[in-house]
């Protein structure tokens, strides 16, 4: 992914609490590696919705929202893609801490939300059974 | 390249808050699909980055990836706009393709 031109690790961990936050978890090319660059710890606070059991890998909904005070930017990863990172949210002042889409697993496994606020960096994680990948 | 269909969107006011729904229709190609065994794999056609603006003034900025389902679909919701303002939608993808919509809100 460092082909697209995102900055690497480094940069964005210096950078979690600015706009280009997530570009650390964008660049990396392993769940692990996402994971670290955001530093994040998990919080009630978060809302995450994906069904526990998606029969098709190639759409699965995901709605998150945020109750955290000062949320920036929410990112989703799954931790089973060959690339974890799969979108992100930054939300100007005005727009809720709230997304609704539909993603692509290649397994069974988790999606996590990160959500990146003026306060640091929270996660929710959810498990979600595949029946058929969605990367083929 | 393709001709892409225009982006769908719909954006209701209720009680201050404007919700809306985004479709935009691309193939967010991954580049691991064969159509076939024997065939070679599709090269990867995906949206990178979308920006919503109102009134001139962004109320989204996403960044997406060869994860997000094909035509992907959008929902979010945002303060201080009225009925009847503009609303745009503009992605942008990886093979420098892009194209912008525009609603109303209602």
């Amino acid at each position: 992914m460092a082909a697209m031109g995102f900055a690497g690790l480094p940069a964005a961990r210096a950078s979690a609490r600015g706009p280009a936050g997530s570009a650390g978890a964008f660049a990396a090319s392993t769940f692990a590696e996402a994971m670290a660059a955001l530093e994040a710890a998990p919080s009630p606070l978060i809302t995450l919705e994906v069904p526990a059991i998606a029969e098709n890998g190639a759409s699965v909904p995901v709605t998150v929202s945020s109750a955290l005070p000062g949320t920036r930017e929410i990112v989703l990863l799954v931790d089973c893609n060959p690339q974890p990172a799969a979108a992100q949210f930054g939300f100007p002042a005005g727009t809720e801490p709230f997304v609704a889409t539909r993603i692509r697993m290649a397994g069974s496994g988790a999606v996590v939300a990160a959500v990146l606020t003026d306060h640091g960096v929270f996660t929710a994680s959810r498990a979600v059974e595949v029946i058929v990948g969605g990367c083929g | 390249m393709t001709t892409i269909s225009p982006i769908r969107i719909r954006a209701r006011l209720r009680d201050g808050l404007t919700e809306v729904h985004v479709l935009m229709p691309h193939p967010m190609e991954t580049g691991f699909r064969r159509e076939a065994a024997d065939q070679p794999v599709a090269a990867a056609h995906y949206i990178t980055d979308m920006r919503v603006s109102v009134a001139g003034r962004d109320v989204l900025a996403a960044r997406l990836s060869v994860a997000v389902s094909a035509d992907p679909l959008l929902t979010f919701r945002f303060r201080n706009a009225q009925a009847g303002d503009r609303i745009a939608v503009t992605w942008t993808d990886n093979l420098g393709g892009q194209r912008t919509d525009e609603s109303l809100i209602t």
